[in-house]
C-alpha cells in the first residue's frame, strides 16, 4: 500500500467532491470516487462512502447547484446574536452614556478592552462572550445590530454610587487591600454600574457569559447596554488605577434565572466562570469580599457553593455582604446591629459618610468593614445542589404520542426532581 | 501575538483555561506519509463501524449488548442504519507498534472544529498546507445534501444553549452556514415545536435541516454510570421534542445531521464487538483494523482479578463518555481508585481497552490526532498535546501537512 494515498483526501478539489455529494442527494448509491489512488480497502471505502443525511424526502429533492460558498442574503442574524433584530428591547435606552457623552459608538467594538483589567495575570479570567457581541454584529455590517445603545437607569446610577462608596472604603483601608479580591454578583446592569464605581481602585474582570436573545431567559441585552453606558467611565478609570489594584470579578447575577423548558424562551443562562482555588492562590488572593444586592440575603449563588467551600478549606476567607450597606451615610448606619460573635473594632475613619471600621482581632488581618451587620458572620455551608437551577420539567410526558410511546414510561426510581435546560441531563461540560 | 490574532477573529474567545493557555500556537507539521497513515487508521475503524451499525440496528440483542436502553434504541431507530455524517476518530502514533492506533470515535456530536480550523488558519510553516482547510466546505456540502440539494436551506442549530463550553464550535457552524447563504436559527431541543405543514421549527421558523449538536444519549433516558451515583436530576427522555422531530422526518420535511443512528456507533462498547462477537466481522475487515484498534472487551468479559492484576495494561471506558470523561487509564490511576472503579462501574455500560504507549515528543507531550471525516472522507486534523490522558488540560495546536 502506498502510505501517501489518503493524505490527498484532505486536499482534493471541491468540484470533484461535489460530484460525490451530488450523487448522494440524487439518491444514487454509487458515485465516482475522488481522485485518489485507492490501494487499501479503507481508502477505497472512504472515497466512496457518502454521508448519511437524515430524513428529508428524496422525492422532493431539488436540483443540486455547484458546491461553493455562496454569499446569500442574510435573512436572519446568526447564532451569535438575536434572531430578529427588531425584537431586542433595552429597558432604559439612552442617547448618551453615563458621562453624558454621545461618542459611545466607537467604543462598541472595544468593550472588553475598556471594561477589562490592566493586570496581565487577570486577562485569562476575562469572559468575553457578551461584551464581544458588537464585534460579531459588526461582521454583519452594523455593530449595533440596529438595537444596541447605552442603557442607563436610575437604579444603575444608585448602584454606581454604592460602588464609589465601596471604593472609598478600600482607599481608606490602604494596604489592607493586599490579597483582596472582590466578586460583584448583582443583576448584570447593577454589577456593571457598581463595578464602574470601583474601577479606579480595583481591576475589573468581566465574566459575562452567553449571548443575548430577544426571547432570552437572562435579559443580558440590558447588561450589554449598561456596559456601553459605562464604558467610557471604565476607560478613564483604567488610565489612573494602579497595577497593584485588587481584582474585581464582575458576574451576571441573573445567570441562573428560572427556566422551565418553555419552548418560547431561549435558554441563555450560564454558570459562573471564576478562577479555581489554585488560580486564586496564584493571583495572590488571600481573602474575598463577595457582594450581593441586599444585606441579609447574601448567601452565594448555587453555582458558587462548591468553590467557596473549597476556598475556605484552602484558607482563603470569603466575606459576604450586601451592596446596599454602602449606601448613603444614613442607610449605612441605620438598622444595623453589632455582630454577635465578632464585635467590630473601633471606628477609625469616615469616608463619604460611611463609617469605616478597620480590622479587629476577630476579623483577621486585611479586613475592613462598614457598620457591623449580622451578614459579617455569614459562613458558607455545604448545601445540596438544587435539582433546579430552574423549575419543574415534564420531559414532554404530557404530550407524547405513539411515535415514541414505548419509551414514555419513566423507571419508578427516576426521582421526582428535575431541572430546566440541559444541566440536569449532561454528564460532561462538552459534547465531545 | 498568535493568541491575540485568534481572539480577534471572533470564533475562539476563550484561549485560556483557569489561567494557562489551552491553545498551543506551535504548529505540528506532519509528513504526508504520517497524515496518510493516521487517515488510514481512522477510516479503517469507521469502515468497521459501517459494517457493524446496520447489523446492530436490526438486532435488539446487540443493541442491549452495547449498552443501549429502550429509550436510546428508540432514538437511534429514528433513522438508523444511517449514522455517518461528521465524525472524528482519535488516533495516536505509538511506540509499541508500526501503525497509528485509534482509541475512540465520536460520530455523534464531535467538537473541536473551531480549534482545528482557527489555529490552522493562523499557523504558518514553509511547504506545509492546512489539511482542514476544506472542512467547512465539505460540511456545508453535506448539509445541502441533507436538504435534498436545496442550496439555501433554513437550518436549525440545536444545542445545549446554556452550556457555553462549546459556543466556539457552534459559532463556527453558524458562520459557515450564514456564509453559505443558509438561514440559521438556533435553539435547544426544548425550543423545537411542530409547525403547520408537518414541519418542525425553532421559535416559529420552520427548518429544512436540523444540525444536531446535542448528544443522542442526552435525548434518551439518563442513567447513572456508577452504581453509587444518584440518578440525574432530569432523567426522563425528551419525548415531546423527539416526537416533533420524528413527525417531521416521517413527513419528509426535515433532515437531521448528524443522524440519530450515530448513537450506535457512539457507544464505545460497539468497538468491542470484533472480540466479543467475532462472527460479525469478516476476515478482510479484521485485517483492516489489525494493529490499528486495540483489543476492546466488555468490562464483564474480563475477570476482575485479571484487570486488577494487569491494571497498567488496560483503559476503562464508559459507553457514552467523551473527551476523557469517564475514562480511566490504568497506569495513570492509583490501584485503590482502579479497584474502586471496577467495582462501582454500572453493569453493561463499560468496556476495557488494551493500553498502548503513545509516541512522545522532545517535550514529553503525546499528541492525540482527531481525524475528522465527512461521510468517511478524511477532511481535517485536530491535534491536542498533553502529558497524560486527553482531558481538559490538553492543549490544541495547529496541524499542518508537509506537501
Amino acid at each position: 500500500m502506498n502510505p501517501n494515498d489518503l493524505s490527498h483526501s484532505f486536499f482534493d478539489e471541491p468540484g470533484l467532491l461535489a460530484v460525490r455529494f451530488r450523487g448522494h442527494a440524487a439518491g444514487k448509491t454509487r458515485v465516482r470516487s475522488a481522485p485518489v489512488a485507492t490501494t487499501s480497502s479503507a481508502a477505497s471505502w472512504a472515497t466512496r462512502r457518502q454521508p448519511d443525511p437524515g430524513g428529508l424526502s428524496w422525492s422532493s429533492a431539488l436540483p443540486v447547484v455547484a458546491i461553493g460558498l455562496v454569499a446569500g442574503m442574510l435573512l436572519m442574524p446568526d447564532c451569535s446574536g438575536p434572531s430578529r433584530r427588531h425584537d431586542m428591547v433595552i429597558t432604559a435606552p439612552r442617547d448618551k452614556d453615563a458621562r453624558g457623552e454621545t461618542t459611545w459608538h466607537p467604543r462598541l467594538t472595544s468593550l472588553v478592552d475598556n471594561l477589562g483589567p490592566r493586570r496581565a495575570d487577570l486577562q485569562p479570567f476575562v469572559v468575553r462572550t457578551l461584551l464581544d457581541v458588537p464585534r460579531e454584529l459588526g461582521t454583519r455590517g452594523d455593530v449595533t445590530g440596529g438595537w444596541l445603545q447605552p442603557g442607563l437607569s436610575d437604579e444603575d446610577r444608585r448602584m454606581h454610587q454604592r460602588g464609589v462608596r465601596l471604593a472609598q472604603g478600600l482607599e481608606q483601608a490602604g494596604g489592607g487591600t493586599a490579597g483582596l479580591a472582590i466578586i460583584l454578583d448583582l443583576p448584570g446592569p447593577a454589577t456593571v454600574a457598581a463595578g464602574a464605581g470601583l474601577a479606579k481602585v480595583t481591576d475589573p474582570v468581566p465574566t459575562f457569559d452567553n449571548l443575548p436573545h430577544p426571547q432570552g431567559v437572562v435579559p443580558s441585552q440590558d447588561t450589554l447596554a449598561t456596559a456601553v453606558a459605562w464604558a467610557s467611565t471604565y476607560a478613564h478609570a483604567q488610565m489612573i488605577r494602579s497595577l497593584e489594584a485588587p481584582p474585581c470579578f464582575l458576574l451576571e447575577g441573573n445567570r441562573l434565572a428560572p427556566y422551565t423548558n418553555d419552548s418560547g424562551r431561549f435558554d441563555n443562562r450560564s454558570r459562573a466562570r471564576l478562577p479555581s482555588v489554585d488560580a486564586f492562590k496564584r493571583l495572590g488572593v488571600t481573602h474575598i469580599l463577595y457582594v450581593r444586592e441586599r444585606a441579609g440575603d447574601v448567601a452565594e449563588r448555587d453555582d458558587l457553593n462548591e468553590l467557596f467551600l473549597a476556598l475556605a478549606e484552602a484558607g482563603i476567607n470569603v466575606r459576604h455582604t450586601g451592596i446596599d450597606r454602602y449606601d448613603t451615610a444614613e442607610s449605612a448606619t441605620a438598622g444595623t446591629t453589632p455582630a454577635t460573635t465578632t464585635p467590630p473594632s473601633t471606628p477609625t475613619s469616615t469616608s463619604g459618610g460611611t463609617t469605616i471600621y478597620r480590622t479587629g482581632p476577630s476579623y483577621g488581618s486585611g479586613w475592613w468593614w462598614p457598620r457591623p451587620h449580622p451578614d459579617d458572620d455569614y459562613v458558607t455551608r455545604r448545601r445540596p445542589v438544587p435539582p433546579a437551577l430552574a423549575g419543574p420539567l415534564d420531559g414532554g410526558m404530557s404530550r407524547h404520542d405513539a411515535v415514541l410511546s414505548r419509551i414514555a414510561a419513566p423507571p419508578p426510581d427516576s426521582g421526582g426532581s428535575s431541572s430546566g435546560g440541559s444541566w440536569g441531563r449532561s454528564s460532561s461540560s462538552s459534547s465531545g | 501575538m498568535v493568541i491575540e490574532t485568534l481572539v480577534a477573529r471572533g470564533i475562539l474567545d476563550d484561549p485560556w483555561l483557569d489561567g494557562p493557555l489551552r491553545l498551543d500556537p506551535e504548529p505540528l507539521v506532519l509528513p504526508a506519509s504520517e497524515a496518510a497513515a493516521l487517515a488510514e487508521t481512522a477510516t479503517s475503524v469507521l469502515m468497521l463501524l459501517d459494517h457493524l451499525v446496520p447489523q446492530i440496528a436490526r438486532r435488539p440483542d446487540l443493541q442491549e449488548a452495547i449498552g443501549m436502553d429502550d429509550s436510546l434504541r428508540a432514538v437511534a431507530a429514528l433513522d438508523a442504519p444511517r449514522w455517518l455524517g461528521l465524525a472524528r476518530v482519535d488516533v495516536f502514533r505509538v511506540e509499541d507498534g508500526p501503525l497509528p492506533m485509534a482509541c475512540e470515535v465520536n460520530a455523534d456530536t464531535p467538537t473541536g472544529l473551531a480549534e482545528t480550523t482557527e489555529l490552522a488558519a493562523v499557523a504558518q510553516a514553509p511547504g506545509a498546507a492546512d489539511p482542514s482547510a476544506r472542512l467547512g466546505e465539505r460540511w456545508i456540502a453535506m448539509v445541502r445534501g441533507a436538504a435534498g440539494g436545496n442550496p439555501h436551506p433554513v437550518v436549525g442549530v440545536v444545542d445545549a444553549t446554556e452550556m457555553t463550553e462549546d459556543l466556539g464550535h457552534v459559532r463556527l457552524l453558524c458562520r459557515w452556514l450564514t456564509a453559505a447563504g443558509c438561514t440559521v436559527v438556533r435553539g435547544a431541543p426544548f425550543n423545537l415545536t411542530a409547525l403547520p405543514g408537518s414541519r418542525v421549527g425553532l421559535f416559529g421558523t420552520p427548518c429544512d435541516v436540523l444540525v444536531r449538536h446535542y448528544k443522542t444519549d442526552w435525548w434518551a433516558r439518563r442513567r447513572p454510570l456508577w452504581t453509587d451515583e444518584p440518578p440525574p436530576a432530569d432523567a426522563e427522555p425528551l419525548v415531546r421534542e423527539l416526537d416533533v422531530v420524528a413527525q417531521a422526518m416521517a413527513a419528509g420535511t426535515v433532515a437531521v445531521v448528524n443522524p440519530w443512528g450515530a448513537a450506535i456507533a457512539q457507544s464505545k462498547r460497539t468497538l468491542a464487538l470484533p472480540w466479543e462477537v467475532p462472527d460479525l466481522v469478516p476476515a478482510d475487515l479484521r485485517a483492516a483494523i489489525a494493529g490499528r484498534l486495540p483489543e476492546t472487551r466488555f468490562l464483564e468479559s474480563v475477570p476482575r482479578a485479571d484487570l486488577e492484576r494487569d491494571q497498567h495494561d488496560w483503559v476503562l471506558k464508559s459507553d457514552v463518555g467523551c473527551e476523557g470523561e469517564e475514562v480511566l487509564v490504568g497506569r495513570d490511576v492509583a490501584a485503590e481508585d482502579w479497584r474502586s472503579a471496577l467495582a462501582l462501574a454500572a453493569p453493561g455500560r463499560w468496556c476495557v481497552q488494551r493500553a498502548f504507549r503513545p509516541r512522545r515528543d522532545a517535550r514529553g507531550d503525546m499528541a492525540n490526532h482527531g481525524i475528522y471525516t465527512i461521510g468517511g472522507l478524511p477532511s481535517g486534523i485536530y491535534t491536542r498535546r498533553s502529558q497524560g490522558p486527553t482531558d481538559f488540560s490538553a492543549r490544541a495546536c495547529p496541524t499542518l501537512v508537509q506537501r
